[in-house]
């Protein structure tokens, strides 16, 4: 009994393995982008330091003269390390929270216009286990990519500049300690990428399941179902009970939360609002998944 | 021993009824042509068998049930659907990692050995493939999966001479075994003909002929009749008149005429063609 549950386990982890890699075959911009916002950003801060460098005049590395009026320019401390890690990071989640609500919205309703949905449906891969694969990749591969990103153009451009202050100018700052801080957040930005899974999962979700019953025009839906609800809530009720939830889960956790930190505590993870979060997210998880089963005969 | 078995399945578009009521049942071994004119109710009936739509009535696939447990249903069956259902961005290479990695029975050796008999190249997409080559490469996945039944729907639409030839040659080399079926569905009927061992003959959603070929050499005859012996012909009650080479040729129902129509003209096994032909005209 125990042999044959391991089996079948090793099977669904295969079968999982074989539908991410299809979802990253299928949609190679979702670590395209990330890359090639990276290369930008190294190639752009080179470009800065060749250009900085010939402005101040040592370029041939020779002559370096800098004046600064009022006191020193220093570099390598803490919080500069920190702010510096901080605008990579929120630069890639927001951009990689755009490429997540793009990739939910049309991961089910394309599959299903494609005549490919022939050749899906006609291998031994349940509904659940397809719906499972395209939610693990939006609301955990895409920002772990993205994350990741952030993390190896944070680490390159901070070396670049480190190689051209070192070479070109009388500047120190410490790159150990530059990178340490720099790790550190990155690190704790994890914590925030667990709490937008729970804080964002329910309107994610709800997009994929739009995306699993549209007939058509499913970012009209998407939007336009929670939006009419609101204004019925707005209406009819003191408050926004359901759809005003929902919308709040539209937002980024960094904004929802006031804090333009790394977050991992507050309204994501607080009890209550955590359970009701992964209720809903699983209600709206297997509504998708009896659509792709049952809705739209292919 | 069914593969298949079907009852009472019925099928409705808002007002139009599809499919009314219809039985079958494919047996282990046999070769079914399901053979009908546009609009009768094909392409909805193996739908109902692939568990790709919702229908009123009982169906039995390899022990499952298609709607719920299509997934552990598709480890036993191949599906083949018209020309260029393979996603258009895969690479070759792709399509087979992927396949080997979702299904248990692919044997990936067999379809490489297959695909190395034609000019696909493993890092071509599917996209710069030709009609037939998507198709030779979709036959060598589902020739791989080693299924107990594999389902053909129109699969070489579009196609010329040589490769609709190559298809069916490859599927009675690498497919056709004792406890292996076959369900097809085509409009080019003659080509399947030698390979068929029962018939499914369907017209406005109701099944108008279920025999085994057997059955329908024995049942139903064909007679080249000359001119002057048409009006005697016409008192056996042929089921259809089709005009021919130098007369006209009379299909009859009921084998026991044999010695009557032998004196009348030429007595011949009828054409899948022709008795399809004569049994939608008839209804």
């Amino acid at each position: 009994m125990g042999e044959l549950n391991g089996v079948k386990i090793m099977v669904l982890t295969r079968t999982l393995r074989y539908l991410l890699y299809r979802e990253l075959w299928e949609h190679p911009l979702i670590w395209k982008i990330p890359v090639g916002l990276g290369l930008i950003n190294v190639l752009l801060c080179m470009a800065s330091i060749v250009l900085g460098l010939n402005y101040l005049g040592v370029a041939d590395f020779n002559e370096f003269s800098l004046k600064v009026e009022g006191g020193e320019l220093s570099f390598g401390e803490a919080e500069s390390a920190e702010a510096f890690f901080k605008f990579f990071l929120f630069g890639f989640f927001l951009i990689g929270q755009l490429v997540t609500l793009s990739y939910v919205l049309s991961a089910l309703y394309r599959e299903r216009e494609d005549r490919s949905i022939l050749f899906w449906k006609s291998l031994p891969v349940s509904d659940l286990m397809v719906v499972f694969s395209k939610a693990v990749i939006g609301l955990l591969v895409i920002p772990i990519i993205f994350w990741l990103g952030s993390a190896a153009t944070a680490l390159l451009v901070t070396g670049v500049i480190w190689i051209g202050l070192s070479i070109g100018t009388p500047f120190e700052f410490s790159l150990s300690l530059f990178y340490l801080v720099g790790i550190k957040s990155l690190i704790s930005w994890l914590g925030m990428l667990l709490g937008q899974l729970i804080w964002g999962g329910p309107f994610f979700l709800w997009i994929l399941l739009v995306s699993s019953t549209a007939r058509s025009a499913p970012f009209l839906w998407a939007f336009g179902i929670p939006g009419l609800g609101y204004l019925i809530e707005l209406t009819m009720f003191d408050g926004t009970p359901f759809f005003g939830w929902l919308w709040a889960r539209a937002t980024p956790l960094p904004f929802a939360s006031g804090e333009w930190a790394p977050v991992s505590s507050g309204p994501a993870l607080e009890p209550i609002g955590l359970l009701t979060s992964i209720f809903v997210a699983a209600v709206l998880f297997i509504a998708a998944v009896f659509a792709r089963r049952h809705f739209r005969d292919i | 021993m069914n593969y298949v078995s079907v009852k009472g399945l019925s099928k409705r578009f808002k007002d139009h009824l599809v499919l009314d009521q219809i039985d079958f049942e494919i047996p282990r071994g046999a070769v079914v042509g399901l053979i009908g004119p546009n609009g009768a109710g094909k392409t909805t009936t193996l739908k109902a068998l692939l568990g790709l739509t919702g229908h009123e009535g009982a169906i039995d696939v390899l022990g499952f049930s298609p709607r719920s447990e299509r997934h552990k249903m598709m480890q036993h069956l191949g599906f083949i659907s018209d020309v260029g259902v393979l996603p258009r961005w895969m690479k070759v290479s792709e399509v087979l990692d992927f396949t080997a990695g979702v299904h248990l029975n692919f044997d990936r050796a067999k379809a490489e050995t297959i695909l190395s008999t034609t000019q696909i190249r493993s890092n071509a997409t599917v996209k710069a493939l030709s009609k037939g080559m998507v198709t030779q490469l979709h036959l060598a996945l589902v020739l791989a999966m080693n299924a107990k039944l594999l389902i053909l729907d129109e699969p070489t639409l579009g196609l010329d001479i040589v490769y609709r030839s190559e298809f069916y040659q490859r599927i009675l080399d690498d497919f056709l075994r004792e406890d292996q079926s076959l369900l097809i569905s085509t409009h080019q009927v003659e080509e399947i003909e030698h390979l068929l061992t029962h018939l499914l003959f369907i017209d406005r959603g109701k099944i108008c002929l279920n025999a085994s070929m057997d059955d329908v050499f024995e049942r139903f005859l064909a007679v080249d009749v000359a001119k002057e012996q048409i009006d005697a012909a016409i008192k056996l009650e042929p089921i259809s008149e089709q005009p021919g080479l130098g007369g006209t040729v009379m299909i009859f129902d009921g084998g026991f005429k044999r010695p009557l129509l032998e004196a009348i003209g030429p007595v011949r096994a009828v054409r899948v063609a022709e008795l399809f032909v004569a049994m939608v005209k008839r209804d």
